[in-house]
């Protein structure tokens, strides 16, 4: 739906000669970021109207020279007006 | 304040975080520690694709699946999802799923040459069973087929069997399991006696090594790739050997990269036995304890028709499972001519890649995991190839402890759990016992509570013979279920095709899609996939899970189950048994097969109240009874106390998933290991004992060229094989409009040079010929997979370009597997 909004994260396993080219395509890719990273890890979030620029920012990832595996964990999908809803806090 | 969004943003990073094992930052955690929202009821299943066993949660609103997450306490993935996982919610909608039973008709009459009318159940089954009869009468079960499936769940597949050998006393029932795990069968059961891995997935955190036998997991497996790749990038020292004909994106991650001729893995195999040997590295003291040697009988043909040259001028085409006793010397004497040189020479690959590879095996510090899937097993010396790589974990005794591990991988969610493990297979029955055998005969009569005498004791045809005696007329009543064979099966326009479509067959076809093979028949049955009814799988490694029905299936789509049971009640065993029997056995009279075989006080002796609170069972209410639990429960009488032990059914359904043997309530990581395997006897330290002599056999088996190599006229190889992003025959992936997008039609991979030396550039349309037919596709010569020169690899997802009307149905002569990745073709513009 055209008026949806995608989150999802994923994990790459990379050498870490690719970090570079990994922090080069976040930084060229709209909606996505580098979360968090560790030696070898990086955990990237996206954030999109539609959900084939995510399987886009995975090709692109996966295409990059040193990155082993790129896999999903977490996608979530809902209209883009639920989305700004402020939140109670917790207790 | 936050917002919705932040929350969800956080909860991403969060979820990924603790499936990487990466800690989380204070404000990250903090942000996603609040409730997600209501609405959505989450159960656990395992993926519907591939043989891993992917642990996912399923989310359902309303009747609808609407959302599919790895679970993060399944052992098998840890809350991961490859890309096909991850749509797995999308399979059950795609545009045209069926909805009612299909009908060949013309002036309101069944006609074979009629178009497909809706019509009802009631219609459908009372022409089915008129077919059916027809068959019956004039040839008995004999002329009465079915092609199953490694995607039937373990109760359906069960059901399957009992109705074609005990119901229709027929055993021409094969799964589409023979096209991708049968070599895989006869390995294990030629070399331990008993079917299935030693190991389990936990070896991929303690091997030192890897070695990728012609297996592509990064894209066929790539969560099992996912922990691969974690063991060798956080230990320097692991090491990951890659063999294939040629380049794929498993490559990424190899230190030891090797692009072998087409069937030289042969000779490799037994160069690694020669080095084993030549360098004194073999483990004398297993050896002596553990291990037998046998001659396997050579020049065993290629499983062709009989009339084929091939097979008329092999050897021992009719007996190439035979063998003969053998002493070590007299192995290492028959290993001898596969020198360094030589496998060098045959395979193509350099010197010292090949030493490095055999070091691996041999040095005994290292810990070896070896990996395979198609590349061995569809072979025309699959079963050889299983043999042999087993020989040299054998050879250095690196097998049944932690790391040390041949495993074979496997491509159907339920090719182990179903198509293996319960039998389905044409000379099989449960828990690797076999028609053949009188005494097993007897048992399983016992347990199904069928007269002694009904189980015919010869082997059914197998799936590829299938459709050459639908051709030729002798079987003529055919029902194919779970399974898109039209499409699978290797020389569909000389085999395949005209079996169908022989005036004299009745072609039933049970599908949740309008498949390639749907549209070949006479009748389609629609299907309930999945989540729409409660599953039982068995994966890779031995692990049975279970999942509860979670959605209703759309309009009138039944289960495999039902339709089973449903048309049993159709048929008396006056049809079907022979009087003599009956006679012998008066209480049988007048009954209908559903009353013999489902009805028999044991699969009914469960009611439905003892479904699981809050989830529905479309059979248990059509029937009474809980039929599941019925069928699993009499099932796992065939392997408790005999190694094969399923814990009690209600323990899957909270288990995720538990590997057999599991014996007082404990599952079993490596078998043939005592400390392990509590079936190994106390002092024996390792016990094969599939084996009667508890030994496992060392088989010397030589390299033999393949049916069909290029030539002049046809100078290219041809692999066929998978993609990422689709599964199989693409059946449930094409449906998928993300995944469809992102690999719409298949593609000829050519090596640029091949392509320039024919005129060719990247994107033309071209012919790929054989002698068998041809197909048109496009040139890629860039991507994912780059060939070596003299050789094409093509993916069979597509239905809209059928690579199979050019393969050759040469099989394994032992396994009946079909060789899908060797024949001869030539690639012309079109």
């Amino acid at each position: 739906m055209a008026d949806e909004i995608h989150i999802a994260s994923f994990i790459v396993h990379h050498r870490p000669e690719a970090l570079a080219a990994l922090e080069a395509l976040a930084a060229d890719r709209i909606g996505l970021e580098i979360a968090l990273r560790d030696e070898g890890r990086a955990i990237l979030l996206h954030e999109c109207g539609d959900p084939r620029d995510l399987l886009d920012c995975m090709d692109a990832a996966q295409a990059i020279a040193g990155v082993i595996s790129t896999n999903l964990v977490y996608h979530h999908a809902e209209p883009r007006g639920a989305l700004d809803d402020l939140r109670t806090p917790s207790p | 304040m936050t917002t919705r969004r932040d929350f969800i943003r956080a909860s991403a990073v969060a979820t990924a975080a603790s499936v990487a094992g990466i800690a989380l930052p204070p404000r990250i955690a903090d942000a996603a520690s609040e409730a997600p929202g209501a609405g959505m009821k989450w159960s656990k299943a395992p993926c519907r694709f591939c043989g891993t066993g992917c642990g996912v949660s399923v989310a359902v609103q309303d009747n609808r699946v609407i959302a599919t997450h790895g679970d993060p306490e399944a052992e098998v993935n840890r809350g991961l999802n490859c890309v096909k996982g991850y749509f797995l919610s999308k399979i059950m909608y795609g545009a045209d799923r069926l909805t009612t039973p299909l009908l060949r008709k013309k002036d309101d009459q069944f006609s074979k040459d009629g178009d497909f009318v809706p019509v009802s159940w009631d219609e459908a089954f009372d022409v089915m069973a008129a077919q059916f009869k027809r068959v019956l009468k004039a040839k008995g079960g004999a002329g009465i087929g079915m092609a199953g499936s490694g995607q039937w769940t373990v109760w359906e597949g069960y059901a399957a069997n009992k109705l074609m050998k005990a119901g229709f006393r027929s055993n021409h029932i094969d799964p589409n399991a023979r096209h991708c795990m049968a070599s895989a069968v006869t390995g294990f059961m030629r070399t331990f006696g008993m079917d299935e891995p030693m190991g389990c997935y936990d070896d991929f955190e303690a091997a030192d090594a890897f070695v990728l036998w012609g297996s592509n997991m990064a894209e066929m497996h790539p969560i099992l790739w996912t922990r691969v790749t974690d063991r060798r990038l956080s230990n320097p020292h692991v090491k990951v050997a890659v063999l294939s004909t040629f380049e794929h994106r498993s490559f990424d991650l190899a230190d030891i990269p090797m692009i072998f001729k087409p069937q030289t893995d042969l000779a490799i195999l037994n160069y690694i036995a020669r080095h084993i040997i030549k360098e004194g590295k073999v483990n004398e003291d297993f050896v002596a304890k553990h291990v037998s040697f046998k001659r396997g009988n050579d020049d065993i043909g290629y499983g062709l028709r009989p009339d084929n040259p091939l097979e008329m001028k092999a050897k021992n085409s009719k007996d190439p499972n035979g063998g003969q006793p053998m002493t070590f010397d007299e192995f290492k004497a028959f290993v001898e001519p596969y020198t360094l040189d030589y496998a060098a020479e045959l395979s193509g690959v350099e010197k010292g890649w090949l030493k490095h590879l055999a070091d691996l095996y041999a040095d005994p510090r290292i810990k070896v995991m070896s990996l395979w899937t198609m590349g061995f097993n569809q072979h025309t010396r699959g079963t050889w190839a299983n043999n042999m790589v087993y020989n040299i974990h054998l050879l250095t005794g690196k097998i049944a402890t932690p790391g040390n591990s041949p495993f074979s991988l496997t491509g159907q969610p339920s090719a182990c759990g179903t198509a293996r493990e319960v039998g389905t297979f044409s000379h099989r029955l449960p828990a690797d016992l076999v028609v053949t055998n009188p005494e097993h005969r007897r048992h399983a009569e016992e347990i199904w509570k069928v007269p002694h005498g009904l189980i015919v004791d010869k082997p059914g045809y197998h799936i590829v013979e299938q459709n050459r005696m639908l051709k030729d007329g002798k079987l003529n009543a055919y029902w194919v279920m779970a399974n898109n064979n039209m499409q699978a099966a290797a020389n569909l326009n000389e085999e395949g095709y005209p079996g169908y479509r022989n005036p004299e067959n009745f072609i039933v076809v049970s599908d949740p899609y309008p498949t390639v093979t749907a549209q070949a028949a006479d009748l389609i049955l629609p299907t309930a996939m999945w989540v729409e009814k409660e599953g039982a799988y068995g994966n890779a490694e031995r692990r049975t899970q279970f999942w509860h029905q979670l959605v209703k299936a759309p309009g009138e789509a039944r289960s495999d189950l039902w339709q089973l049971m449903e048309f049993s009640k159709r048929f008396t065993t006056d049809e079907c048994w022979p009087p003599a029997l009956l006679a012998a056995n008066p209480g049988f009279r007048g009954k209908t097969l559903f009353d013999v075989l489902f009805r028999n006080g044991k699969v009914d002796r469960f009611p439905p109240s003892d479904v699981e609170a809050g989830y529905d069972n479309a059979e248990a209410r059509a029937f009474n009874f809980y039929p599941q639990k019925g069928l699993f429960e009499e099932y796992a009488e065939f392997g408790r106390g005999h190694g094969h032990d399923l814990a009690p059914f209600d323990a899957y359904h909270q288990a995720r998933g538990l590997r057999w043997p599991v014996v007082n309530g404990k599952e079993t990581r490596w078998r043939y290991k005592e400390g392990s395997d509590p079936y190994v006897k106390p002092g024996s330290d390792w016990q094969f004992y599939g084996n009667k002599d508890g030994r496992a056999v060392i088989w010397a088996l030589p390299y033999e060229p393949p049916a069909e190599s290029p030539d002049k006229d046809y100078d290219l190889w041809l692999a066929t094989g998978r993609v990422l992003e689709h599964w199989h025959s693409g059946s449930m992936t094409m449906r998928v409009p993300e995944l469809y997008k992102a690999f719409p039609a298949a593609v000829v991979f050519m090596n640029p040079d091949d392509a320039r030396a024919r005129g060719l550039k990247r994107g033309d349309e071209v012919k790929v010929i054989s002698r068998r037919g041809e197909m048109r596709s496009r040139v890629e010569t860039r991507g994912r997979n780059r060939v070596p020169r003299g050789l094409v690899f093509v993916p069979w997802f597509d239905a809209g370009q059928l690579i199979n009307k050019t393969t050759l149905d040469a099989t394994c002569p032992i396994s009946k597997q079909t060789d899908f990745k060797k024949c001869a073709v030539k690639v012309v513009m079109a």
